[in-house]
């Protein structure tokens, strides 16, 4: 079953986009792109949101085709139509949003449009056999009668992945695997994926962290606007060069932002005590005060979103109380909640966040419209003042305010929901990832919008994968880990090594 | 700043629905000599025209209720069976008291309220898909309009409630005037209440719209209450036109009429933005074909065989997807 | 037995024997095998429809044509027969009907990327259009080749030749549904289309092959409907759409798709069938009555199933 070795070693083995471009409607999403992917190579493909990886790692897949240009696979220029196409052609992809079927067991996903037969039965028996044991050369003992929707993401990553090696693929693309893992996952992932190189597949790889484009990649192309805008040795880049190529501009000095400064008033907006949620959070206690920035540092599934939701009313407390403004509050709900002050940047975006049909306007404006009825009325003006307001503010690149918010890019959807938050002028602003998927530039423009709402009175609970980002903006920083708060700290205790060594669960 | 791709969005399916409508019309009158006379008689008009639209009126209602409940990604199988259990009690109303106009109308309304709400209940607090949860009323529904009657037509003899069928107002029938009124007043709701927002938000994202903090258990009883409402007008309506109610017969096939014209309208059944007017359109464009059939002499055949392409073709331009590639699914 | 309990027809089995029990306790002589070559015979029409709605709704899709296809199948059948065909022939033509009407949903569905509900509506006005454009009343059928068709019945067990068809079918779908390559691509459609369309199962073929076959079980269901009463007639399955679903769904089929559940269909039918019965010995007048009774087993049905889910999630 293994990949034969004169297929993978054959010097033709190599893919190579020759003017490749491609065009959505309103979007020119790939340009006159030339790529070549080796095999034995690890290949990152770089560049900010709406670059045109997505659309690349689709082409190659034969989920579309492109508009102009060759795909050329072991010398022939072929037509890849279907995802099948692209399978004969020995190209496998881990699409970023698809895993596996839910309802379908392991071995049923393992095998799915290619289940063994005998006779007129399917060989169940050889099949369950076969996944156990491909499943197990990654490293995961597990019972290939489980259905997918029991599987966590790493699992199911990990089966979705052993599949793609068992169709004797040469080359494999992989489209944000990491950003659903753990530090560990991910650092499984790398050995498993460096196994590979030295077996002789091409990889592609997309990630947003630079860290992990560094760390496995031997060679980076960088798009930029749909267009290949640079082809490097891994080693020939630094990641200040690589993040200047993505942007196309000089990234500023990090180091140069202020440290937030303690601040806050006396009386605390939040008061938490042993708010707790079976399985999620254990027993903690937090207070925000106005005008503070407070971070919550840990690895996903540290229960750092679980926190969040459970401060936000999202998910119901199974113990523990939450007072606002010196009041008890039981039942909550994101109902209460907002009627108090609160306003939520969930994680998931375009899961939990924006609503894509409605205009950019009506989003802005959904929460806030309370506050301008007239006699029950909506105020259509009043509520093009207050888009207006924040597309200035936030510099939200959107044609018009009656665009639909779907056609809007990652980063400028993550700043309407923002909007949306900010519209109703809350007392707390509870902020999940909102970096999280956007473009550098963008990323920047979040963190100066959480300097400014503390300046202006607001709380603001920030919560970041990139632990930079919150050392910079938070005056204090709650650490997790396996869902509980390990530690608190503040002042001359927020520096980078300590997080981490927290957050890892090393002893300080 | 350009609204004009922004008005488009906004407008547009409603806009194609009442294109496909005029389309349709110029189409069946210039086969249709009969089609095109309008006379005025002692004050009121007559045609084919005015029949179409009178016709075409406990459809439209059912379609704008259906509407709201498409808004909210649902749908609503019962509004057959709400109509026929709202002419029945309209029927036993007057009935029993002729002159009881005001309070007959009110007590099956009421009803019809209340029935939209057991189906939003089902969906809101016990997390059904509305399909199913509908269904149960749209099996139930109609057994309990039967056993109501017992299984009689209830003919009665209320002028008073039959004028709500057949007086006219400028002429023009007054269930025609009643639809308009409704349209108008839905329109509003749709476009200029927080409720019409929060109705299309919830559609939209309904994962987003209970953590954005919007009253999700709220809107999805109003919609479907008000989806019943919409059905049980529609019923007292056939009934008072009729002078009777069967519950056999009355209402049958409603909710798929209007789902249709829902659909023709414009209103995706993924939920979002609502197109009422589209709806109202939908619901026309359903009556004319079944009208111009009839006008010539094909009876039932013709219209279903004209109405299952008419119908594939409009929803196939509303759905766009023949212009853009199928697989073209971006964000 | 944990296995058996996760089964999703295993609260329609249960419920099933619950009310033959009640039921055998009730009336003497209630339960025998009349009884059930009663219920098989009564419920093959219905059986095949809810089988092909079983198989759509697990595939992610919703078939409403199934009434008037199977009324198309029965006048087509009349129709052949009275114009010289031979029984056999005319069964096959009817059947064939019902797969082309299906398998043209499916391509419509596929190719105009329409929701189901809508196609399938068209498809439903089509078929009710045709059955009534071929002949508009009831058409028996009295050619002398009827004669030995007319209510065959088979020396096992005196079942009807159109309920031992259902059964066959029953088996067959269900050793496809874990045998048949297509089937198991179908289920997956059903289950998440996108990942299914990664994994290389070819969507179209599939879904348009699950239409085809749905529109088959309506034709057989109308080959069901002429074998029991000898006549074709266009305007037979008013309503059965949703009646199908109905019996589908009690019968423990998901609407999201993803898994089949071939048993509860059959349970679900044989289920609606025994309350039928039940209500007729009561003496229960009307037909108000029975909706009313089938529109509370829904409602306790899906509310069972969605408490039992509940509990399996936490």
């Amino acid at each position: 079953m293994d990949a034969g070795p004169a297929a993978v070693t054959s010097p033709d083995a190599r893919i190579e986009l020759r003017r490749v471009s491609k065009s959505y409607p309103g979007v020119r999403a790939l340009e006159g792109v030339d790529l070549e992917l080796r095999s034995g190579e690890v290949h990152a493909l770089a560049g900010t949101n709406g670059a045109g990886k997505s659309t690349l790692v689709r082409l190659l897949g034969g989920v579309e085709r492109p508009d102009s240009g060759q795909i050329v696979v072991g010398g022939h220029a072929l037509e890849l139509a279907s995802p099948i196409d692209a399978l004969r052609a020995g190209i496998a992809v881990l699409h970023q949003e698809t895993h596996l079927v839910p309802e379908f067991t392991v071995v049923e996903n393992f095998f799915l449009g290619r289940e063994l037969r005998r006779g007129l039965r399917l060989d169940w028996g050889a099949m369950r056999v076969h996944a156990r044991a491909r499943i197990a050369e990654l490293g995961l003992a597990l019972d290939v009668e489980r259905r997918a929707l029991s599987l966590s993401a790493a699992e199911a990553q990990l089966v979705g992945l052993a599949r793609a090696l068992d169709l004797q693929a040469r080359f494999l693309v992989l489209d944000e695997p990491t950003s659903s893992l753990d530090r560990g996952e991910v650092e499984r992932l790398f050995g498993i994926l460096r196994t590979l190189r030295e077996r002789g597949l091409g990889l592609v790889f997309i990630a947003h962290a630079l860290e992990q484009i560094f760390a496995i990649a031997d060679r980076i192309t960088v798009l930029r606007d749909g267009r290949c805008v640079g082809s490097h040795r891994a080693r020939e880049l630094t990641p200040r060069a690589l993040v200047a190529s993505m942007l196309g501009r000089e990234e500023p000095d990090p180091r140069a932002a202020r440290h937030a400064a303690a601040r806050g008033t006396q009386r605390p907006f939040l008061v938490a005590r042993g708010l707790a949620r079976q399985g999620a959070v254990a027993p903690f206690d937090l207070e925000l005060r106005a005008g503070e920035v407070v971070g919550l540092a840990g690895l996903l599934g540290s229960g750092r979103s679980e926190l969040a939701r459970l401060l936000f009313g999202a998910d119901p407390a199974d113990s523990g109380e939450c007072a606002i403004d010196g009041r008890v509050v039981r039942q909550r709900s994101p109902r209460t909640s907002l009627a108090q002050g609160l306003g939520f940047c969930p994680e998931d975006r375009k899961q939990d966040g924006i609503f894509a049909t409605l205009t950019v306007r009506e989003n802005i404006a959904l929460l806030a419209q309370r506050r301008m009825s007239r006699v029950g009325l909506l105020d259509p003006r009043a509520h093009e003042r207050l888009a207006q307001r924040f597309v200035s503010e936030l510099r939200i690149a959107a044609a018009h305010t009656g665009q639909a918010l779907g056609t809007l890019s990652g980063g400028n959807q993550q700043k309407v929901l923002l909007a949306r938050a900010l519209a109703c002028e809350p007392r707390l602003l509870v902020l999940d990832e909102p970096t999280r998927g956007i473009d550098v530039g963008a990323k920047v423009e979040v963190e100066r919008l959480v300097e400014e709402l503390a300046q202006r009175g607001t709380a603001v609970l920030f919560i970041s994968s990139a632990i930079e980002e919150v050392l910079r903006r938070a005056s204090r920083v709650l650490v997790l880990r396996e869902g509980r708060v390990v530690a608190e700290l503040q002042g001359a205790e927020l520096e980078l090594e300590r997080v981490m060594t927290l957050m890892a669960g090393e002893s300080v | 700043m350009s609204a004009s791709s922004g008005a488009a969005q906004r407008f547009g399916p409603s806009a194609r629905a009442a294109l496909a409508l005029i389309c349709v019309l110029a189409l069946a009158a210039a086969s249709t000599p009969g089609l095109r006379s309008l006379e005025i008689r002692d004050g009121r008009v007559f045609g084919a025209l005015v029949d179409i639209g009178f016709r075409s009126v406990p459809t439209m209602l059912c379609a704008l209720g259906m509407t709201f409940v498409i808004g909210t990604r649902g749908v609503d199988l019962s509004v057959g069976s709400v109509a026929s259990i709202a002419s029945v009690v309209a029927a036993l109303g007057v009935r029993a008291d002729a002159t009881s106009v005001a309070s007959s109308l009110a007590l099956a309304l009421t009803c019809g309220v209340a029935l939209g709400l057991f189906n939003g209940l089902l969906v809101a607090r016990l997390a059904l898909q509305p399909i199913l949860a509908t269904l149960v009323l749209f099996t139930a529904g109609r057994g309990l309009a039967q056993m109501a009657s017992d299984g009689n037509v209830l003919a009665f003899d209320a002028p008073g409630f039959a004028a709500l069928a057949s007086s006219t107002l400028l002429g023009l029938p007054n269930p025609l005037w009643i639809a308009l009124v409704a349209l108008g007043v839905l329109v509003v709701v749709a476009t200029r209440t927080a409720f019409g927002l929060y109705v299309q938000a919830l559609g939209d994202n309904p994962r987003a719209a209970r953590l954005a903090g919007l009253p999700v258990t709220a809107l999805t009883l109003s919609v479907y209450g008000l989806s019943g409402a919409c059905a049980a007008l529609a019923g007292a309506l056939v009934a008072a036109d009729v002078r009777a109610a069967d519950a056999s017969s009355t209402g049958l096939y409603f909710e798929l009429d209007a789902i249709l014209a829902t659909v023709i309208g414009g209103t995706s059944l993924q939920g979002g933005r609502m197109h009422l007017v589209g709806s109202a359109c939908g619901a026309l464009l359903l009556q004319t074909l079944t009208t111009t059939a009839a006008m010539h002499g094909a009876a039932t055949e013709g219209a279903l065989l004209i109405k299952a392409v008419a119908v594939l073709a409009v929803c196939a331009a509303q759905s766009g997807k023949l212009r853009a590639s199928p697989t073209g699914a971006r964000a | 037995m944990r296995h058996v309990a996760r089964e999703p027809w295993f609260v329609t089995a249960v419920a099933l024997a619950a009310l033959l029990g009640a039921a055998g306790l009730r009336y003497d002589g209630f339960l025998g095998a009349s009884l059930l070559v009663n219920l098989l015979d009564d419920g093959a029409m219905l059986g095949f429809a809810a089988l092909g709605a079983m198989l759509v709704i697990s595939s992610g899709g919703i078939d409403l044509s199934p009434g008037a296809v199977m009324a198309l199948s029965s006048v087509v059948i009349a129709a052949a027969i009275g114009a010289g065909l031979p029984p056999l022939a005319a069964f096959a033509l009817a059947c064939a009907c019902g797969t082309g009407l299906g398998a043209l949903s499916g391509a419509l569905i596929d190719v105009l990327a329409l929701p189901p509900f809508i196609v399938t509506l068209a498809v439903m006005f089509l078929a009710r259009g045709a059955a009534l454009a071929i002949h508009v009343e009831s058409l028996p059928i009295q050619a002398p080749a009827w004669q030995p068709w007319s209510r065959v019945e088979l020396p096992v067990l005196g079942l009807d030749l159109a309920a031992v068809i259902w059964l066959l079918a029953t088996g067959a779908v269900l050793f496809a549904s874990r045998h048949a390559r297509w089937m198991r691509h179908a289920l997956a459609l059903g289950g998440d289309q996108r990942t299914a369309a990664y994994f290389g199962v070819p969507v179209r073929r599939t879904r348009v092959a699950v239409y085809a076959l749905g529109g088959l079980c309506s034709g057989a269901a109308g080959v069901a409907y002429t074998l029991y009463s000898s006549k074709g007639d266009s305007t037979a399955g008013v309503g059965m759409e949703l009646d199908a679903i109905a019996a589908a769904v009690i019968g423990g089929t998901a609407l999201r798709g993803g898994s089949a559940s071939v048993a509860g269909a059959f349970l679900g039918v044989v289920l609606l069938g025994v309350l039928q019965t039940i209500l007729v010995y009561e003496g229960v007048p009307g037909a108000g009555w029975t909706r009313v009774v089938l529109g509370a087993l829904l409602l306790a049905f899906v509310v069972v199933r969605r408490a039992l889910e509940a509990r399996a999630s936490r």
